[in-house]
């Protein structure tokens, strides 16, 4: 049983990690440029609040994006406050969410006629 | 849920941090200070009753555990190293679908060139059969005249030789050629280039005479003459220590057939 649920718990991962990737460079793409804390406020929005996965992970995740060329980033001048890292699509991000955006909608098709 | 100040909670994330270097771990950090800071300072908009360690537990709470965001850090979430498969299906999924897309267009692409390639060279070879057709019949008699002339042309004699400084040639020759009864005509071709010494020719004609002599043959010389003797043609080479180059031909021709 211990062994299922470690299961479900790694496939839910799976499927909200993926869907993650393609919120954000969504989100990048309609405002143009959020820091971190912006990006989960519009992520929480734009899910509902739904919570679907912890806020920490999204500096992680675009730290990956940065690495791979698909976003850029800046540092903010601080005009009250911490400062922040402000994040960008780039070129390459762009073309990344259209391509991902086609496969999540095959994916999503092909998901839904097989369950019916 | 561990509760935890902000100060806390990152000493605790970085200590989840092993892989990343200093300036990564550094920058990782103050953007998570200033998530913190910020969700912290909402919650208590959102409840002024919150003390501030009250509103950053529940800040923290919501970013999550150190433990689970630093393997967001590590090669489990991908961004200090990744498996080669996860990286291969990272990609694939980012570019396959469009790879795939842009395959088809070339492919169609590629088709729509072979295919127009193909039929203008189709084109090209039925033109090229249908002007070489039409120049065979027109001239066809002429072509035939030429072959056949061709054809009949006959090389009585040919020779060549070169002697190099290291080398010099002493000695005489008399080779000797055979022109037809047919042939309307013999041409000799006689070069003598000496660069030291000199090689005397003698060209006698069937009937004995002398048609061409160089004297000692210590000049340069090129000859050419159309003859028309019939029978056996003598030539007498004389070498004196030559060193130079000698080439020499005789050609009958017939006479032309008639048209």
């Amino acid at each position: 049983m211990a062994g299922a649920a470690e299961f479900l718990h790694r496939s839910e991962r799976a499927l909200v990690g993926g869907a993650q990737d393609l919120l954000v460079l969504r989100l990048l793409q309609r405002e143009k440029a959020l820091h971190g804390y912006a990006l989960i406020r519009c992520l929480d929005d734009a899910t509902g609040n739904r919570s679907l996965w912890k806020e920490g992970t999204i500096y992680p995740l675009l730290a990956v994006l940065e690495r791979e060329g698909l976003v850029a980033s800046r540092w903010g001048d601080p005009e009250s406050g911490p400062r922040r890292k402000y994040y960008h699509l780039t070129p390459a991000g762009r073309q990344a969410l259209r391509v991902l955006g086609l496969a999540w909608q095959d994916l999503k098709t092909t998901v839904d006629e097989t369950l019916g | 849920m561990t509760a935890y100040v902000l100060e806390d909670y990152l000493r605790d994330l970085s200590r989840h941090l092993p892989e990343l270097g200093f300036r990564d771990r550094d920058a990782t950090l103050g953007e998570v200070r200033a998530h913190l800071t910020s969700e912290a300072a909402r919650l208590r908009a959102e409840d002024p009753h919150l003390s501030a360690d009250e509103a950053m537990l529940k800040a923290t709470a919501a970013f999550g555990e150190p433990s689970e965001i630093g393997v967001e850090y590590g090669p489990g979430g991908g961004l200090v190293r990744r498996g080669t498969g996860d990286r291969i299906l990272r990609v694939a999924v980012l570019t396959g679908r469009m790879a795939a897309r842009t395959g088809r267009a070339a492919g169609r692409g590629a088709r729509a060139v072979l295919k127009w390639s193909a039929i203008t060279l189709a084109f090209l070879l039925v033109l090229g059969v249908t002007v070489a057709l039409v120049l065979a019949i027109t001239y066809h008699d002429t072509v035939d005249h030429a072959i056949r002339d061709a054809e009949a042309t006959h090389v009585d004699y040919r020779d060549s030789g070169t002697y190099g400084i290291a080398d010099p040639h002493t000695g005489s020759e008399t080779p000797s050629f055979a022109v037809s009864t047919s042939a309307a005509h013999v041409d000799v071709d006689l070069s003598v280039q000496p660069q030291a010494g000199c090689l005397a020719i003698i060209l006698k004609a069937p009937d004995g005479t002398v048609a061409y002599q160089n004297g000692s043959g210590c000049q340069p010389v090129s000859y050419h003459q159309s003859f028309t003797q019939a029978g056996t043609w003598t030539l007498q080479l004389t070498y004196v220590s030559f060193v130079g180059s000698y080439s020499g031909q005789a050609t009958e021709y017939p006479a032309p057939s008639p048209a």
